[in-house]
């Protein structure tokens, strides 16, 4: 064994610079925060925003460095669109999570850098190619959501999400763990291109046991993107949770578990692999937006919504290629910018202690501030895939990709339950804008919001408009990304390839 | 000779140890202790006081959780000792690193009193 030379040490932390600044940047906020707590409410967010800027600008860099794969992580063109989603959605919930945490007394500093590190997770799950580092994002992920999921300790449902979320979340990593030595026994290599191509050039027999092995990092990877039948958690979890953290975990996290999916998939693993994420992505379509018309709390609505567009985006996965990926990054922007936009107006809406989370306490709230009636009103349109917003666009090139692929049943079910989803995507605009407020109905929703919640607002209904019509440039800036995977894919295969054979020889070799 | 001789021999004396013991014990040891003995949690020791299904602080789990926290972080010291050599300057700054990261940890729970009894 050599020891590891000085020029492998330099790729390697410019690879994982733009993770290990964003790791660096949460534990000066957490020290910042736990030495002055006075000045906590506003100097751990300018921090965590600071930070957040600061892990972009290194991502950019090492964007452009055009590093070649060092160590578990690669920096190619997909972690850097992928990091900078996950970057902007970060941003994004610092803004959110402002009004929300200051309302609730929540603004202690472990808060935000809480936040940051299972960012940092997000990132290093779609930044590995291997499985191991992928686990290791995979809980980096996961270990502060759960602490942010009851992190209002007060109330009890925070706790019961906190708790649900842990358990589970708990059981989903053994899986990806099992999963992954399964995978290692079956082709001697954690490595996921590397896995992926020993199996399908049969220079290792055992298949069943490969495939099992990527089916139990499916089911750990659907747990966390909320596929169906992996998904009893999330209305629960969703709704107990502080809201902010909410809009986190549908936006980061899901996206988290779609890049380490595209990574997956790109390793080429197919027949009955194609036939699982088939049936996950029909099952998730049809039974979100069935659940989620039923729905009367406007958080486990936006929950079961959000498990909807896991399947959309699982049928861009499927399709694969550079259509279905691209087309997944794009979606996974527009859901970003809509969902946290609609989480936004559900923040201002409650008011304090969250008293109003019913649609029905939204009834003509649009008269009152026409500000949160019309925002509310473009999310809940692009939610539903209305044209001319993000969320229409989003789906066409999604579906597109999938009919390109080879799958037109799929798109027609697609299609049909989207149909399905206008439905209570408008009820809720339909509440606030056409019906009359009651007087002496329960607690009223709340529609004054300081100024920075108003802009942060607007801000994300211009988005959504502009991601809608101006689609085409950031459709492109998607397309590089999903290319980068396609090519670090076949420069992994070409690089390392470790004989198979030597495997088995060298194990009885040493048992002798 | 029978090479399996020496397992019968083998068999002979552990059970005429086990027996002489038994019988050493019949004769020079002191009379059973009653059943009151028997059922309870620690035969020879401490005796008990009173029920441990009691309510106290939770302080004190705080502080068994930082312990085992810091304790677990302890173990992954001895893989790195054991591949120092190999690993040389490189495996040292990666340590350095860790326990920087551990220090900050160790910094913020002091800061923000976990660490006082109050």
């Amino acid at each position: 064994m050599t020891a590891p030379s000085l020029q492998i040490i330099t790729w390697n932390l410019w690879v994982s610079a733009p993770v290990c600044a964003l790791a660096a940047s949460a534990m000066v906020t957490l020290i910042a925060g736990a030495f002055w707590p006075a000045f906590a409410r506003w100097l751990t967010p300018c921090l965590a925003l600071g930070g957040i800027a600061l892990t972009a600008a290194f991502t950019i860099l090492a964007g452009m460095l055009g590093l070649p794969p060092a160590g578990m992580q690669v920096m190619d063109s997909f972690t850097v669109v992928f990091d900078l989603i996950i970057l902007i959605a970060a941003f994004i919930t610092v803004l959110v999570s402002n009004h929300y945490v200051t309302r609730e007394n929540l603004e202690r500093g472990e808060y935000y850098a809480l936040m940051m590190l299972s960012a940092s997770g997000a990132m290093l799950m779609a930044a590995s190619d291997n499985y191991v580092m992928m686990f290791l994002g995979l809980e980096l992920l996961s270990i502060p959501l759960y602490v942010l999921a009851g992190f209002s300790r007060g109330r009890s449902e925070s706790q019961e999400s906190a708790l649900k979320y842990l358990l589970l979340g708990a059981f989903a990593s053994a899986f990806f763990v099992f999963g992954a030595a399964l995978v290692f026994s079956a082709t001697g290599s954690t490595n996921i291109v590397v896995a992926g191509d020993a199996t399908e050039r049969a220079l290792v027999g055992t298949t069943p046991i490969y495939v099992i092995g990527l089916a139990m990092i499916l089911t750990a990877l659907a747990f966390k993107v909320a596929l169906v039948p992996f998904h009893m958690w999330t209305p629960d979890v969703y709704q107990g949770a502080p809201t902010s953290v909410t809009a986190f975990m549908a936006v980061v996290a899901k996206a988290a578990g779609f890049g380490a999916l595209a990574r997956v998939a790109a390793a080429g693993p197919e027949g009955s692999w194609t036939v699982l994420l088939w049936g996950l992505s029909a099952a998730t379509m049809i039974w979100g937006n069935l659940l989620a018309i039923s729905q009367n709390n406007i958080k486990r609505l936006l929950a079961y919504s959000s498990i909807a567009h896991a399947g959309y985006l699982l049928m861009g996965i499927l399709a694969g290629g550079r259509a279905g990926i691209s087309a997944v990054l794009f979606y996974l922007l527009a859901y970003a910018a809509m969902t946290f936009g609609a989480f936004a107006a559900v923040i201002i809406l409650a008011g304090r202690g969250d008293g109003a989370e019913d649609i029905e306490d939204y009834r003509g709230i649009a008269r009152r501030s026409p500000l949160l009636g019309w925002t509310m009103a473009i999310f809940m349109f692009s939610l539903a895939g209305l044209p001319p917003f993000a969320g229409f666009f989003g789906k066409l090139y999604l579906f597109s990709a999938a009919v390109e692929a080879g799958y037109p049943g799929l798109t027609v079910l697609a299609v049909l339950t989207s149909v399905m989803g206008v439905f209570y995507y408008l009820r809720v605009t339909v509440v606030m804008w056409m019906q009359e407020p009651e007087a002496e109905s329960g607690p009223a929703a709340q529609t004054s919001a300081p100024l920075l919640s108003r802009l942060v607002l607007s801000a994300l209904a211009v988005a959504v408009l502009a991601l809608g019509i101006f689609s085409s440039p950031v459709l492109r800036w998607t397309n590089s990304g999903s290319a980068g995977l396609e090519r670090s894919a076949e420069a992994a295969i070409q690089m390392t390839l470790p004989e198979p054979t030597n495997a088995p020889a060298a194990l009885s070799g040493g048992s002798r | 000779m029978n090479p399996y001789l020496p397992i019968l021999f083998m068999l002979v004396i552990a059970t005429a140890f086990a027996l002489a013991a038994m019988a050493l014990a019949l004769f020079v040891g002191r009379p059973r202790p009653g059943p009151e003995r028997k059922f309870a949690p620690y035969e020879c020791g401490i005796e008990p006081v009173g029920s441990a299904r009691d309510r106290f602080p939770v302080k004190f789990y705080l502080v068994a959780m930082l312990f085992i926290l810091f304790d677990i972080e302890v173990i992954f010291l001895y893989p790195w000792a054991v591949v120092f050599r190999q690993l040389g300057v490189f495996g040292l700054i990666e340590m350095a690193i860790f326990l920087g990261i551990l220090l900050v940890g160790y910094i913020y729970v002091w800061r923000v009193g976990a660490l006082e009894w109050q």
